[in-house]
C-alpha cells in the first residue's frame, strides 16, 4: 500500500530510505493557495481569534491613553520655581504655588520642577518642560510684568534613545511578552482550529478533496502565518509607539517564527491525537512542549538561538535569534506536513 | 446460489438482483475486492470494522448500504472515499486503484459525510467557490453559483453556513460535493436529522442525480429511504455484506414481506463487528467470495 498521494507520483512513491515521496506540482501549489484563503477567511472571521490578536495591541494603546491622561493630571499643579523675587507675588495672584530657589534652571533640567523662572542678565527666562495652559498663562503674567514683546520657545524634544542600555531589560521584557503571547495564541489557534475541523466534519469533507494529504497541513501553516504575523507586528510596533523597543526587529524575527512553530506544534500534535481524546490532551502536551522548548532556549542560547521557537527564549537572554531559523522552520513545516500525510486523521 | 450462515442468502455484487451475470459492456464506477479494514479499540481489542468486502457499483445506479449502527457503513464509505487505507483488498474508482493512486480516485467521487462539514463562517457561495478553485475549476464562481441555484439553495448563497437549517446545509453539501462534477457519489446518511419535507426534497436530489447517469451509494439505517431509492441495496452487518439485491429479491430470499423484517432477519446474526486480538484472519467468511465459489 502507498503512502503518497500525489497523481504524478504513480511510479515513485516511496524515497530510498522508505520514507513518502511528495512532489511538488504546480497544481499542488494552487491548491495549497486556495485551501491557505478559505483558512485564513475562516480566522478572521472568527471573533475570538480576531479579539485575541488584537486586544495586545489594544492593551498597550489603552495603557498609553491612561499613562498620558495621569500625565496630564499630574503636570496640571500649578507649581513653578523662581529665583527672582520681583515675580513672586505677580505669580501668586495669579493662581501659582511659587517657591523660591537659587538656581531653577537646574531644578528644572533636574526634572524636579515643570516651570521656573530665572535671570539672565536683565531678561527674565521662563524654561517649561510642558506646555499646556498653566505654562501659557505663566508666560502671560511674566509678560506683562515686563511689559516687553517675547517669545516662547519650546525645545525640541529629545531623540528617543532606542540604544538606552537602562531600558533595555524593560523594553525586551515587554517585546518578549507579547511574543509569548502570541506564541501561545499560536498553538491554542492551530489545536483549536483543526480540532474544530475535525468535530464538525470540516475536516473530513477537506480531506475528500482530490489534493495530496500534506496540502492540508501546510495550508494551515501558511494561514497561522499569515494570521499571527501581522498582528504580532502591529502589537510590537504599538508597544514601540510607547517604549522604544532596543532590538525591535530582532524581536519580531525570534516572536513571528515562535508563534508559527507554536500553531504548527498544536496542528501536529491534535493531528497524532485519536480523536477520541478530544482538545484539552493534545493542547495542553502542545503548550507544554512549547514552553519548554523556549525555556530551553533561554537556558541554553548557544543551541537555542538557531532553532525556532527555542529562540525566543535565547531573545530573552539577550541572544539575537540567527537567520538559520528561516531554513529550520521549512524543514519542520515540511516534515509536519509528511507527517499529516501518512495519517488518517478521521 | 451460494449461502452464507445456514438459511442466509447471499447475493455477489457481480450479479444483478435477478442474479444473472452484469453484461460487461455496464461501465463500472466502483468495484472492490476483499476489502478489510480493522481498528484499535481501547476497551475491546482489535475490531474489524470491514471484512472482506467485495462489491460492484455502475454508472447511473443507486445503490443502498443498509446495516445498524456499527454495521462498518461510514468505514466503508471512507474507505472508498481513500479517507482510510484498507488493510487488504482492492479499490477501483472509474478504473483508478484507489489505493495506488488515492488523488486520482477522488477526483472521480464525492464524498458527504454524516455531519455537515461545513465552515461556519463561510457563506455557502464562498464554500462552493473555494473548493472549486482548490480543484483548479475554471470559473468556480459561477459554476457554484448555477450549482447553488439548481439546487435551491440561491437564496441562501450569501448567508452563513451556521445560519441554515438542516436541510438547506445538506443542498449546499451537495452542491459543494458536485462542483467537480464527479461521477460517483458517496453519501452517508444523507437524510439525518432531516424533516419529513426535507428528507423529500434530498431523496429528489439524489434521484436527479443518478438520472444524470452518476453512481450513487447511500448509507443509511432508515428502511423507507434505503427502499423508495436504491436499485440495489447491500445490507451490511458485522463489517459485512449479508446479503445484496434488489428490494424484491431480498424479500423473496427471506420469506418477508417488508424490508423491515428482512433486514432483521439478515442482521440479527451478525449485530457486532467481528473481534480479534491479532491480524485479521484470511477465511473470515466473505459473501461475495463464499458466492463465487
Amino acid at each position: 500500500m502507498s503512502i503518497a498521494d500525489d497523481p504524478q507520483e504513480a511510479g515513485a512513491r516511496r524515497g530510498s530510505m522508505g520514507l513518502p515521496a511528495v512532489r511538488i506540482h504546480p497544481s499542488n501549489l494552487r491548491a495549497l493557495a486556495g485551501m491557505s484563503v478559505a483558512i485564513i477567511v475562516r480566522l478572521l472571521r472568527e471573533g475570538l481569534v480576531v479579539r485575541a490578536l488584537a486586544w495586545p495591541g489594544l492593551l498597550t494603546a489603552l495603557s498609553m491613553f491612561i499613562s498620558a491622561s495621569v500625565t496630564i493630571a499630574w503636570r496640571s499643579n500649578p507649581v513653578i520655581y523662581v529665583s527672582d523675587a520681583s515675580v513672586v507675588e505677580p505669580l501668586k495672584a495669579a493662581d501659582f504655588q511659587v517657591f523660591v530657589v537659587d538656581d531653577p534652571e537646574a531644578t528644572l533640567k533636574d526634572g524636579r520642577a515643570e516651570r521656573a523662572v530665572w535671570r539672565e542678565g536683565d531678561k527674565l527666562v521662563l524654561g517649561v518642560t510642558w506646555g499646556g495652559s498653566l505654562s501659557y498663562k505663566a508666560e502671560s503674567v511674566l509678560r506683562n510684568l515686563t511689559n516687553e514683546r517675547w517669545r516662547l520657545e519650546v525645545p525640541a524634544p529629545q531623540k528617543r534613545r532606542r540604544d538606552n542600555v537602562e531600558l533595555r531589560p524593560v523594553t525586551g521584557l515587554l517585546a518578549g511578552v507579547v511574543a509569548l503571547l502570541f506564541t501561545l495564541y499560536g498553538v491554542v489557534i492551530g489545536a483549536g482550529s483543526l480540532y474544530r475541523d475535525r468535530s464538525s466534519g470540516v475536516l473530513e469533507s477537506d480531506l475528500a478533496l482530490p489534493v495530496p494529504r500534506w496540502i492540508h497541513a501546510a495550508a494551515r501553516i501558511v494561514a497561522l502565518a499569515a494570521v499571527l504575523g501581522p498582528a504580532l507586528i502591529v502589537s510590537l510596533f504599538i508597544v514601540d509607539g510607547l517604549l522604544p523597543i532596543y532590538r525591535l526587529y530582532h524581536w519580531m524575527f525570534a516572536g513571528f517564527f515562535a508563534a508559527v512553530l507554536g500553531g504548527t506544534l498544536g496542528v501536529v500534535l491534535m493531528a497524532r491525537a485519536n480523536s477520541v481524546r478530544g482538545f484539552s490532551g493534545p493542547l495542553s502536551q502542545a503548550l507544554m512542549v512549547s514552553m519548554g522548548l523556549i525555556s530551553l532556549g533561554y537556558w541554553s542560547p548557544a543551541v537555542g538561538r538557531f532553532l525556532p521557537l527555542m529562540s525566543l527564549g535565547s531573545s530573552f537572554s539577550g541572544n539575537a535569534a540567527s537567520l538559520w531559523i528561516v531554513p529550520v522552520a521549512v524543514l519542520i513545516a515540511a516534515v509536519v506536513s509528511v507527517d499529516f500525510h501518512r495519517r488518517e486523521l478521521v | 446460489m451460494a449461502q452464507l450462515r445456514g438459511a442466509m442468502p447471499v447475493f455477489s455484487s457481480h450479479t444483478d438482483w435477478d442474479g444473472t451475470r452484469l453484461p460487461a459492456t455496464l461501465a463500472q464506477m466502483l468495484v472492490t475486492e476483499d476489502l478489510a479494514r480493522s481498528f484499535l479499540d481501547g476497551s475491546r481489542g482489535r475490531v474489524e470494522a470491514v471484512r472482506g468486502l467485495t462489491l460492484r457499483v455502475d454508472t447511473g445506479e443507486i445503490y443502498g448500504l443498509l446495516g445498524p449502527n456499527g454495521a462498518g457503513k461510514t468505514t466503508t464509505l471512507r474507505l472508498f472515499a481513500t479517507l482510510l487505507r484498507p488493510e487488504r483488498g482492492r479499490i477501483e474508482i472509474d478504473g483508478i486503484d484507489a489505493v495506488d493512486d488515492p488523488v486520482g480516485a477522488r477526483s472521480r467521487l464525492a464524498y458527504v459525510p454524516a455531519e455537515a462539514g461545513l465552515p461556519e463562517r463561510l457563506t455557502p457561495i464562498e464554500t462552493v467557490q473555494l473548493f472549486g478553485e482548490i480543484q483548479g475549476i475554471h470559473d468556480a464562481g459561477r459554476r457554484a453559483a448555477d450549482l447553488l441555484e439548481r439546487l435551491g439553495a440561491a437564496n441562501y448563497a450569501r448567508t452563513p453556513c451556521s445560519s441554515l437549517s438542516t436541510g438547506m446545509k445538506r443542498r449546499v453539501v451537495l452542491a459543494r460535493a458536485l462542483i467537480h462534477d464527479p461521477p460517483l457519489l458517496l453519501l452517508d446518511e444523507p437524510t439525518d436529522g432531516l424533516d419529513v419535507g426535507g428528507r423529500r426534497d434530498v431523496l429528489e436530489l439524489v434521484r436527479g442525480l443518478a438520472g444524470e447517469g452518476r453512481a450513487v451509494i447511500v448509507s443509511s439505517h432508515i428502511m423507507g429511504e434505503v427502499e423508495a431509492l436504491c436499485s440495489r441495496i447491500g445490507v451490511m452487518s458485522g463489517g459485512r455484506i449479508v446479503a445484496e439485491g434488489s428490494v424484491a429479491s431480498l424479500l423473496s430470499s427471506t420469506g418477508t414481506r417488508e424490508l423491515g423484517d428482512a433486514f432483521l432477519h439478515l442482521t440479527r446474526d451478525n449485530a457486532a463487528p467481528a473481534r480479534d486480538n491479532a491480524a485479521p484472519p484470511r477465511d473470515t467468511a466473505s459473501p461475495t467470495r463464499e458466492n463465487a465459489a
